[in-house]
Formats: structure tokens, sequence, C-alpha cells
């Protein structure tokens, strides 16, 4: 099923250090990250509490700068730019699935999924067939005008999914998708993913749990900030028979 | 208690709230408690006199006005069948010269009363006696009763004056008293000196045609106004029966002497006043609640708290308002001082009869009228969230994390309900205080149709008891014009009974020869003056056909008559008016029109005058006692003053020069008020503008705290700094726009009560509508700027942060 990962970089990190500092105390949260991510790809980000998936996926999503280091974006070094582009750059590359799902509450289901197109300044008529598919792809086509606090956990995130869809971007960030939803929904956010996975998705998921992590194809393993373990999961091994 | 322990306790702990909130609500209160100590002053404590809602005043009634003073004949015959009223005085304001041995002679002001005008009032002199009614009689009336400030300033307060004796218009009066300083009304009879009896002269029992008789009089205990007013139907009904000739349509009329004394237009002004600091403090009331009810929600969950442990919905709601009513009652005390200090700046800028300087007390009404409004503003900022934060179920608010029980949608309602009232309520001040202060200058500098510029002027008085005669009067006019036009420096002189400055005071009916007859009283009104031939060059009002008055006119040659345009338009509509023949209804004397002149406009008056039209008679054919001299000059006018003086000294050395002054000051001094008002309205529109600006910024900011979450998502999704910035500007836009809308109306409104206050003024029209609308908007988009531009600034990592 490796025809997507064709061997293309689109993530590559070199040496990407954080450091925090607060009130005189420095966290280094990152120190000298490699990682090269392929195209269509579904790596997942593993470790303790505070190890520092969360700030690398936000150095990947460009929500935040290394300290230190290189990070090639679709062969494009992203240090540097400006805020504006850095915008424009998550806007289309990148598609964000969050823990606590992030729906905004005044918005309707399908306005939600909306919102990124319209940043683009996306003429309305294309915009409408893209939340559309986008709906219909995580089967929440027909809760289209509900606001999000009419939506259960679950299908909260799935129309999250079906937000970071909608723009067609280059890889899927998503920190710990599951972890507000019980073990069913969590399940089926899952299955999710890893159906856009097959269709060509590059994901990039941080999360806690074993069972989760196995979805993925490729797993990074961090600790204190390091890298410590890469490994080509089971089923990882299962599949690439 | 322990809620009111609580109370401080809580508020200690955020300082900085409790100081804005009382900050704002006490300059709230203040300009509330200020503008009403005015009201006060002026609309409920006119009159200061024991159960003063006992006194009325009787007045004439004509088809043009409904305030003329009776003529003696009539006011007698009121007198007489009349039995509403324990007792009933006439009375006139006069000015007399007070020479004293050793001094230059000095116009002093008074009151000319009937003896039981003290019997009215309820005020008896506390040193010597009141008048006998015997003193009404001629020649028994040379006795006088001084007014308390003229005994302490003239006198030094001594009690041996009673029986000493004192120069009035070169005549010896007896001083047989002293009235207490509770006599003095100033807003009721001008800043009164002393009062001396009214004569009744043989000849007052049968004239019943011109008319100078005030009346005031006391109610009967148990007799209303109606029951007066129905007696006076009767007595009017009777004399309209009995006296055709001179009565014609008029009527009689009572009303309190408390409105009586209080022009229209300053009633509604001072009201307007009252409307709008309350408005300033509804502005800051408004904040409060904003404020509050976030502080409620944010200890949301320490309600539910509460709640779960079984506290009812008004042991939740104690707490907040007990709060809220101490801050409004900090407020409250911190607005009395403000308003005691603003007192005492207004009332040394304020002019009551001309004179500046007027003590504003803050008197037991005004305290309690400040304690109500507090107390009121507690209540009316802090029951709101109070009721709303009572609500908070306990389970949503113990929920771990549950978003959005910060802010209900019941609150979020609410604030933006207040915001858009302030923004409408802003509008309002900042309209009224600009309509007003761009009429007030279009006022100052309008065309009266004469020339104030270059004015000299000042009042004289002859003594009837030594001007007995017309010939006598003549003379000394002559004389005087002669010696005035013969001052270096004065181009023209002229003598005239009232300028255009308040009113020309005498208003007469008038028909036109050969016209078909009108009804007795339904006649045109024309105000009329008495002037001397160099009158209109003096004024420069411009002659539009025929002639001024010759030099040479002489009291026994043609009677003549000018009249202005609107006059000649009126009665000879498309006619030649020169040589046409009018007469006044109250004189057989027919008067032949030489001249037409524009109209002469009241310089400082607001109101709109009951007629347009205007007739001037020569002084030589109508004789008049009191005077103003004026004079124009291509000098500075002040600097006449003592060579005026010392003409008027020389020809008669008991007479004074009253408030001798430049025309432009004289104007301007009495235009005062009207600038101290404008000042006002400005403060008002100031602090109602800044208070909901704030308002706005912090509702703006608020809203943005609360999402700042979505804000980072919204930025981790791609939203551009612009797209940021435009999402909030756009919350505070639609705010701003319903505000507006709703605050349209309202500025109508105030502007409609401000023109019927003062017809005179002209009010900007629809440009400053757009001008305000504008300035409002900057305003409000400063305040959302600053929110918007930190909310831009949001660091879109927020969104990967768990709750
Ligand atoms: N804004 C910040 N300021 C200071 N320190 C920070 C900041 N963000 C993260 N850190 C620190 O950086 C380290 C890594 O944090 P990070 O959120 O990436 O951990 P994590 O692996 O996502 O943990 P978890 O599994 O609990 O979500 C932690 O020690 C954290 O305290
Ligand atoms: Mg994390």
């Amino acid at each position: 099923m490796n025809t997507e990962t064709n061997g293309q970089s689109l993530i590559k990190l070199e040496g990407v250090t954080k450091v925090f500092l607060t009130d005189e105390v420095e966290t280094h949260a990152l120190s000298g990250i490699h990682l090269d991510i392929l195209k269509g790809e579904y790596v997942s980000i593993a470790g303790p509490s505070g190890c520092g998936k969360s700030t690398l996926l936000s150095i990947l999503g460009l929500l935040d700068t290394p300290t230190d280091g290189q990070y090639v974006l679709n062969s494009r070094p992203v240090q540097g730019l400006s805020l504006a582009e850095r915008a424009r750059i998550r806007n289309r590359e990148i598609g964000f699935i969050f823990q606590s799902f992030n729906l905004i509450g005044d918005l309707t289901v399908y306005e939600n999924v909306d919102l990124p197109l319209t940043y683009r300044g996306m003429p309305a008529a294309e915009r409408k067939q893209r939340v559309n598919e986008a709906l219909e792809k995580v089967g929440m086509a027909h809760r289209a005008k509900h606001l999000p606090s009419q939506l259960s956990g679950g299908q909260q995130q799935r129309v999250a999914v079906a937000r970071a869809l909608a723009g067609y971007p280059s890889v899927l960030l998503a920190d710990e998708p599951t972890g507000n939803l019980d073990s069913k929904n969590g399940d089926a956010v899952m299955e999710l993913l890893e159906n856009l996975h097959k269709t060509g998705s590059t994901i990039v998921m941080v999360t806690h749990d074993h069972r989760f992590a196995r979805h993925a194809v490729r797993s990074v393993h961090l600790f204190d900030g390091r890298v410590v373990e890469e490994s080509a999961t089971t089923k990882e091994a299962e599949m690439s028979l | 208690m322990s809620n009111l322990r609580l109370a401080f306790r809580t508020l200690s702990k955020s300082p900085g709230f409790a100081i804005v909130a009382m900050l704002t609500l006490g300059l709230g209160i203040a300009l509330s408690t200020s503008a009403f100590s005015l009201a006060n002053i002026f609309l409920l404590r006119t009159v200061p006199y024991p159960n003063s809602d006992r006194i009325v005043r009787l007045f004439r009634t004509t088809p043009q006005t409904r305030n003329a003073p009776m003529a003696p004949a009539n006011a007698l015959d009121v007198r007489t069948a009349s039995t509403s009223y324990a007792s009933l005085a006439f009375f006139y304001q006069d000015a007399a010269s007070l020479a004293e041995p050793g001094q230059p002679a000095q116009q002093v002001f008074g009151l000319t009363a009937s003896p039981a005008i003290f019997s009215v009032l309820g005020v008896q002199p506390f040193l010597g006696r009141s008048f006998t009614p015997k003193e009404e009689q001629p020649g028994k009336s040379k006795v006088i009763i001084l007014a308390h400030r003229t005994w302490m300033r003239r006198f030094g307060g001594d009690p041996s004056v009673v029986n000493q004796q004192l120069r009035l218009d070169g005549d010896t009066y007896t001083i047989v008293g002293v009235l207490p300083a509770s006599f003095d009304a100033p807003l009721v009879w001008g800043k009164v000196e002393f009062v001396r009896p009214l004569t009744i002269e043989k000849h007052f029992l049968t004239l019943r045609n011109n008319a100078w008789f005030n009346t005031v009089a006391r109610l009967k205990e148990g007799v209303g106004p109606g029951q007066a007013q129905g007696e006076l139907n009767t007595i009017a009904s009777r004399l309209a029966k009995d006296f055709p000739q001179d009565i014609g349509a008029d009527g009689l009329r009572i009303t309190d002497l408390a409105s009586a004394s209080m022009d229209d237009t300053t009633r509604i002004i001072l009201w307007l006043m009252v409307a709008l600091s309350g408005m300033v403090l509804l502005i800051a009331c408004a904040n409060l609640a904003s404020l509050q009810l976030a502080r409620a929600f944010g200890r949301s969950r320490e309600y539910a708290l509460r709640s779960a442990l079984g506290a009812g919905r008004g042991n939740l709601m104690a707490p907040l308002l007990v709060e809220s009513l101490v801050l409004a009652l900090g407020g409250g005390a911190l607005g009395i001082l403000l308003a005691a200090w603003s007192n005492e700046l207004i009332g040394r800028n304020v002019n009551i009869g001309s004179e500046p300087g007027f003590a504003i007390p803050i008197d037991g009404h005004v305290l309690v009228f400040a304690l109500l409004v507090a107390l009121i503003s507690g209540l009316a900022f802090g029951l709101a969230p109070a009721w709303l934060a009572s609500r908070t179920p306990a389970s949503e608010s113990l929920k771990e994390g549950s978003r959005g029980s910060t802010a209900g949608p019941s609150s979020q309602r609410l604030k933006a309900a207040l915001i858009i009232g302030e923004i409408a309520a802003a509008l309002v001040l900042v309209g009224v205080a600009t309509s007003f202060g761009v009429a007030v200058k279009k006022f100052l500098h309008r065309d009266v149709g004469w020339n104030t510029e270059g004015l000299f002027t000042g009042n004289i008085a002859l003594p009837w008891n030594r001007y007995t005669d017309d010939a006598r009067c003549r003379d000394f006019h002559r004389t005087l014009l002669d010696r005035l036009s013969a001052l270096p420096g004065v181009d023209h002189a002229a003598l005239a009974d009232s300028l255009p400055v308040y009113a020309y005071n005498i208003r007469r009916n008038l028909v036109a020869a050969g016209q078909a007859p009108v009804p007795r009283g339904q006649e045109p009104l024309a105000q009329t003056a008495a002037v001397s031939p160099d009158y209109f060059a003096t004024l420069q009002i411009p002659l539009e056909q025929g002639r001024f008055f010759a030099a040479s006119l002489k009291p026994e040659g043609p009677a003549e008559v000018v009249v202005n345009a609107a006059l000649a338009r009126r009665m000879w509509p498309g006619e030649n008016p020169i040589g046409k023949r009018l007469r006044f209804v109250d004189n057989n004397q027919w008067l032949e029109v030489v001249g037409v002149v524009g109209e002469a406009r009241m310089a400082v008056n607001l109101s709109e005058p009951d007629t347009h039209l205007q007739a001037y008679r020569p002084l030589v054919q109508e004789p008049k006692h009191y005077l103003a001299i004026v004079l124009r000059t291509s000098l500075s006018p002040e600097s006449l003053a003592p060579a005026v003086r010392q003409i008027v000294a020389a020809l008669d050395a008991d007479m004074p020069v009253a408030q001798p002054a430049s025309l432009r000051t004289w104007i301007e001094v009495n235009l005062a008020n009207l600038n101290l008002v404008a000042a006002n309205l400005a403060t008002f529109a100031f602090m109602g503008l800044l208070i909901s600006a704030l308002g706005l910024y912090g509702v703006i900011s608020q809203l943005t705290m609360q999402r700042t979450r979505d804000i980072g998502v919204r930025m981790a999704l791609g939203a551009q700094y612009g797209d940021i910035i435009g999402l909030i500007l756009h919350e505070g836009a639609t705010l701003l726009a319903i505000g507006l809308v709703v605050g349209v109306p309202a500025y109508f409104a105030a502007n409609f009560v401000l023109h019927r206050a003062m017809p005179e003024m002209a009010l900007p029209g629809w440009w400053l509508l757009g001008v305000n609308l504008v300035a409002l908007s900057a305003v409000a988009f400063t305040a959302c700027w600053l929110p918007a531009r930190r909310a831009a600034r949001t660091d879109p990592v927020v969104a990967l942060r768990a709750e």
C-alpha cells in the first residue's frame, strides 16, 4: 500500500530545539530533533507526558517557531517567514485536529468546515462543494446545520476532521484526537484517519495510547525532548507484507 | 451584616475595580446631583416663603399673551370682588435713585407694593413694623422698608435705623422696618433693596386702559386654584360686560408664583440638563453592570457550590447586591463632594438679574436626591448581574472544564443590550451638546437687524415726584441729548424707553384707520418703544421707506409713528404704508406712519416674541421717566461712562446712571448663562462619550478574552491578522450600528425639545448628525481597535492546549 509514500520528503526537521523561558527557568521542550516525514506517511508520535509531543506538533504546524534548527516543509525552509506567510501556509498545507475538537461554538457545523476555506478567499461555489465532500467523508453531512453544542464528542471530532480535510492539506496534524473520547468513539475516529491515510493523506498524530499508535505506519518515540526510538509498527509490518 | 463584611472583603481584594466603579459612579452622581441642585433652586424652591404653594399670581390674558398686568381700576375691582384670597397685593418692580449726604447718587432696585404684600408672602419685618393699610393712600406713603442686604451693606446692620430718614428720588422717606434675609427671592423679584408702598391715586379708581399692576395673592385655607380661577372667570366676564371698550377679549388667569417666576426656556433647559445628566449616570451604571456581570460569572463556580450547599436565590443574590450598594453609596458620597464643588463653580458664573453670582446650595432635597440616585444606581447595576449569576445551575458550573459556563447567552445578551443603550445615550448627549453649542455660536453672531457693536448704554430714572409733568421730562430729555451728542467721540446719541436686548417692554394692540373693525382684544399686537429722533441711526436700524422722526418734531405737532416692515405688511399688504394712519387701542389719537424700518430682533431673548410687529413713537410726544441712554461711538464704549455720569449729574445731582456699560458686554453678560449651559452640556457629552467608550472597550475586551481559544483556532486554521481584526471590529461595529439606529430617534427627540425651548436659536441640521455619527463611530472604533489588536496577536499555540 505504500504506493503513495513515493519517497518524496514532505517534512524535514534538522536539529530542531525548542527552549521555553519562564521566570528565568529554561525548559528544554525539544533538544535536537531530526525527523523526516515522507508524503503519504502515517506517523504516530508517542512518549510520556511532558516529553515535548505537543511542542513538536506545534512546530510542525507552524503554530510556533523552533529556537534553533531547520524546518523544511514541501522542500521550502519555513523559518524566517512572515506571520502572514505562515498563516497562509497553515491554511493551505496543514490540517489540524485537536484533542478538544476546538469547533467554534457560534458557528454551525457547515460554517466550521467552511471557515478555513473562507480565509483562502475561495469562491463560494467551490467552497460549498468542498465542505459537502468533507462532511460526506466523515459521515456528518446530515448535521450540517447543527451547532457544535448539539453534537456528541465523537461527532464533534468527526466535524473537526472534516474541517482539517476540506482544504486538501499536505499534512494532517492531530494532537491526541481521541483524548476526549470514549473508546468506541475513539475507535471510530481512528478508523476515519486510517481510511484517510489509505486514500493518500499524510498524517502525523500524537497519542499516548499504544492501541491507537498501532494504527500508524511508523512510530516515533520521544523522551525528554529527544527522539529515542523510531519503529515501524506491527501493523505497518503486517501491511507491507 | 455578614454580607456587608463579605462585600468589603471582596471589594478590598479587587481594589482596582472598586476604585473605577466608585469614580465612574461618583462622576455620574455628581453631574446628576449638580443638575438637580440647579433645578431645585431654580424650579422647585424658587419661592422660599411659608406654604408657598398657596401663593399665586393673577394675570390678565389677551389673545396674544397670557401674562399681562392689569389696569389699576380692574385690579382694584378684582381685589374687592374676590373672596378666594386670604390677602392680595399689587406690586411693580421699580428703580429709584438713592442719594445720601456726601455720597454720589446710586440707582437701587426695589419693589413698590401694596401693604398686604407681607401677609401674602408670609414674611414680616424683623425690625420695626410692616406697612399699614393707610399707607396705600396718597400722601401717606413716604415710608420704606429695607431689605436685609441693604440694611447690612449701607447701615452696617445698625438696629437704630428704624425711624431714620432716607432720600429716595430726592424725596425724604422714613425707614419703618427691616426685612429678614428670608424675604430675598431673586428669582421672583430680582435683587430687591427696598420695599415702598404702592399708592392708590384717585384717578387709578377709573383707570382701565393702561395696565401695569402686577398681582400676587395668598389663597385662603381650603380654597383650591380651580375654585379661585372659577371666581376670576366670573369677575372677568362681569368686567367685560361693564367695560366692553376697555376689557374686550381680555380674561384673567391664576397660576402659582413659582411657575410664573420662571420662563419656559429656562424650565425646559434645566429639566433637559437633569435628564441628560441622568443619562450620563445611566451609562455609568450600564458599565458597572457589565463589570459586575463579568465578576459574577468569574465566580460562577463559587455560586454553584453555594447553591449545591443549599443556598436559596436570595442568599445567592444578596452578597453581590450588597457589594453593589456599598459601591453605590461610596460613589454617592464622592458624587456629593464633586457636586458641591461644581455647584460652587457654576454658582460663581451664573447670572441672575444680570448680576453674576448665586448660591446653589446642597440642601436636604438635594442630599435626599443624591442618596436616592445612588441607591437606585446600585440596584440598577447590581440587580441584573446578581439575578443572572444566581441562576447558574449547580450542576453546570461544577462540571470540570465545561466551557461556556463563564458566559451564558443571557449575560451576553444583557451586555450587548447595555452597550447598545450606552451608545444610543452617548449619541443623544453628544447631539444635544453639539447642537446647543453650535446654536449658541450662531445665536451670538446672528444678524439681529441692528448693530450691537460700538454702543454705550446706561439707564436713568426720572423721579416722578420731581418730573411731575411731560414738559419737565421733555426739557430734561432735550438738554441731556444735546450734551451727550456734543461728547467727543460720540457719533449719535439717543434715548429710548427700552432697547431690543431682551424685549421692547410695552406691547400694545393697534387698529388701522379705514379698516373693518376687529373685535376688541383681537387687534394685532405690536411691540412699542418711545425713542428720540436719532435712535435708528444710533442702533443702525435700516430705513426702508419714508423718514425717521425729525429733530424739530413738536409735542403738539402731527402725531407720528415709525413702523417696521412686518407691521406695514400686516396692516397694509401690497400698499404704500407711508401716510397711512393707525391708533393704539388704549389711546384715541390717530398716528401717521412716516417711516418704515427693518425689524430689530431681541439680542439675548431665546424665546419667540409673541409678535414681530414693531411700532416706534417719538419720545417728545410720549415722554417717559425710565430711559436707556444709547450712544454710538468710535471709542471704546466703556470709556464714555464717566463723561455720561458727569453730564447727568450736572443736570440732576440726585440722578444716577445705572449699569453703564458697552452694550456688547451687557449682551454677553446676559448670554453668560447660555455659555454656562453649553459648558455643562459639553461636560455631560464628554463624560458620556468617555464612559461609554470605556464600556465598549471593556465589553469587546471581555468578548475577545473569552474567545482567546476560538481565535487561536482560527489562527491555526490560517486566519490572517486582518481576519481577526475584522472579526472583532465587526462585533464592535454591529453593536455600534444598532446603538446608533436606536439613538437617532432619541437624538431627534432631544433636538426637538431644544428647539421648543429656544425657538429663536437656529439648530443645526443633518450635517451635524452626520458629524456626530462619524465622531462617535471613530471613538467606538478606537475602543474596539485595542482589544482587536490584542486578539490578533493571540499565539495560535493556545489552540493546542488542553483545558
Ligand atoms: N509555553 C510554554 N512555556 C513554558 N514551558 C512550556 C510551554 N509549553 C510547553 N512547555 C514545557 O515544555 C515541555 C513539553 O511540553 P509539551 O506540551 O510539548 O508536552 P507533551 O508531550 O505534549 O505532554 P502531554 O502528553 O502532557 O500533552 C513541558 O515540560 C512543558 O512544561
Ligand atoms: Mg500534549
